[in-house]
């Protein structure tokens, strides 16, 4: 006999585990991009993309901030994989805690590109995109299957 | 790593009936709230339930006492409040850090010097144009933000005719780009080319000569990487541009286009060196420093009489005056 409330069962184990894939897929992009000097495809258009890639602030100790995503992402991924399939709590606390480091990073990185590049990256929005909902996404699981 | 179940949020309720025979003596808390233990049967304490409504019972009363642990911490204290409270102070440690990593000049921005020299706001600039349209003198030059005397006579002559001629309203400067330095190199990134093209898409945005004179203030050797796509990027930032805005000009090519244009355009008039000067349509090849000119745009001032002179159309590639280029094939 289980209790279902402390199962990943339900639409936000899946859904943590899709935005974190998404997550990969933009940062992968982008790192590739980096790192072989090739155009930033811009899904709205504009050069805000290559502005931003281009930026001082692309770099953090010489390593692509867009890496750092990547990695970031990785291990959200492998995180929400763990809580969807094996139902371990730790995993999704992982997840969680990760996600507020994401959305305050997220937070930093947009106000530098508003206010201090003056261009604003759609790859990097929708990225961040991905983060904050993977947050929401965690929490709400975490609430959701608190213990009794 | 400790098991879940022994963790602030209770233990998971997998297994209620395990759960139940911990529960079941569950004693209230002194101070804590009562629980309703005294429902249960008596004489069952401390044993294993039985029957269908003692396991309930039990259930209940398991339930209760961890409903009344969770209500006696606070909620900070459980594991997703500590992860919380611990990962906002990571990222704002970290964070902070970044800033402080970041607020020093990167290396980049920090190679950059500024122009020494002011651009007076005052002085009306339209496009590629600097001065009065109104003045009697017009003094073109074609340049390349490459060429060392280009950069001699920007940085050095250019700052007199500003604060005197140009702001007295007798003169107005017309830069044409004559990027031939970049075609010496094979570089597939011509920083000839790329630099004015840079500037032009500043100019877009109305401030070409800030562009221009960061460009002439960073001059170091020709086609050695002093303007490579960051510099141009920084020095974009540094003005203050809209950098959406100049990289999507940049990107698109057209800026280049109209320099590569232009280029061709003084090659075939005959420019043969830069800078080349043009004052009043007549080429002046009597030195760039601001003690030759002086006296040439002064004379020129009192022999024109104002909207006579040559006032090619700010930002385009106007061709140069064939009649006053030298007929010698340029080789720049």
């Amino acid at each position: 006999m289980t209790d279902q409330a402390s199962r990943p069962f339900g639409w936000l184990a899946p859904a943590i585990v899709l935005l974190a894939a998404i997550g990969v897929a933009i940062s992968a992009y982008l790192t590739i991009t980096r790192l072989t000097g090739g155009p930033i495809v811009c899904p709205v258009g504009g050069g805000g993309c290559d502005a931003v890639d281009a930026s001082s602030y692309s770099t953090i100790l010489g390593i692509p901030v867009a890496a750092f995503g990547l990695g970031y992402s990785a291990v959200v991924l492998g995180a929400g994989l763990a809580w969807w399939a094996r139902g371990d709590r730790r995993a999704l606390q992982v997840a969680y805690a990760l996600g507020i480091l994401g959305v305050l990073f997220e937070a930093y990185l947009v106000y530098l590109e508003l206010f201090v590049i003056h261009a604003v990256c759609a790859w990097c929005v929708l990225y961040g995109v991905t983060v904050v909902l993977g947050l929401v996404a965690a929490a709400l699981e975490l609430r959701r299957t608190r213990p009794a | 790593m400790r098991p879940i179940a022994s963790g602030p949020d209770g233990p998971p309720p997998s297994d209620p009936i395990r759960g139940s025979i911990r529960a079941a003596p569950a004693r209230p808390r002194p101070g804590g709230p009562p629980l309703s233990s005294t429902k249960r049967p008596s004489g069952n304490a401390g044993q294993p339930p039985s029957t269908r409504r003692e396991r309930r019972l039990a259930e209940r009363d398991a339930r209760r006492a961890r409903e009344a642990r969770r209500q006696s911490t606070p909620a900070w204290r459980s594991t997703t409040g500590l992860l919380t409270i611990a990962a906002i102070v990571v990222g704002v440690v970290a964070i902070g850090g970044l800033i402080l990593l970041q607020s020093r000049p990167s290396a980049n921005a920090g190679d950059l010097i500024p122009p020494t020299y002011p651009l007076d706001p005052a002085i009306p600039a339209d496009g590629m144009t600097l001065g009065s349209s109104d003045a009697p003198v017009t003094l073109e030059v074609w340049s390349d933000f490459q060429c060392p005397g280009c950069g001699q006579f920007a940085t050095v002559t250019e700052p007199q005719l500003r604060t005197n001629e140009i702001t007295a309203g007798t003169l107005k400067l017309v830069i044409h780009d004559a990027a031939f330095q970049g075609r010496k190199s094979t570089a597939a990134f011509d920083e000839s080319t790329q630099s004015a093209a840079a500037a032009r898409c500043a100019g877009a945005q109305g401030q070409y000569f800030d562009y221009y004179d960061w460009l002439f203030a960073n001059q170091s050797g020709e086609n050695q990487g002093a303007f490579e796509l960051p510099t141009l990027q920084s020095i974009a930032t540094q003005i203050g541009l809209d950098m959406t805005a100049w990289q999507s000009c940049f990107d698109k090519g057209d800026q280049q286009q109209a320099v590569i244009e232009s280029t061709n355009e003084a090659a075939t008039a005959g420019v043969t060196s830069t800078p080349w000067l043009v004052i009043n349509g007549e080429h002046w090849a009597g030195g760039y420093d601001y003690a030759s000119l002086q006296p040439a745009i002064a004379a020129a001032a009192a022999s024109a009489s104002p909207g006579t002179s040559a006032s090619p159309s700010a930002g385009a590639s106007p061709s140069p005056d064939a009649s006053t280029s030298p007929a010698a094939s340029p080789s720049p």
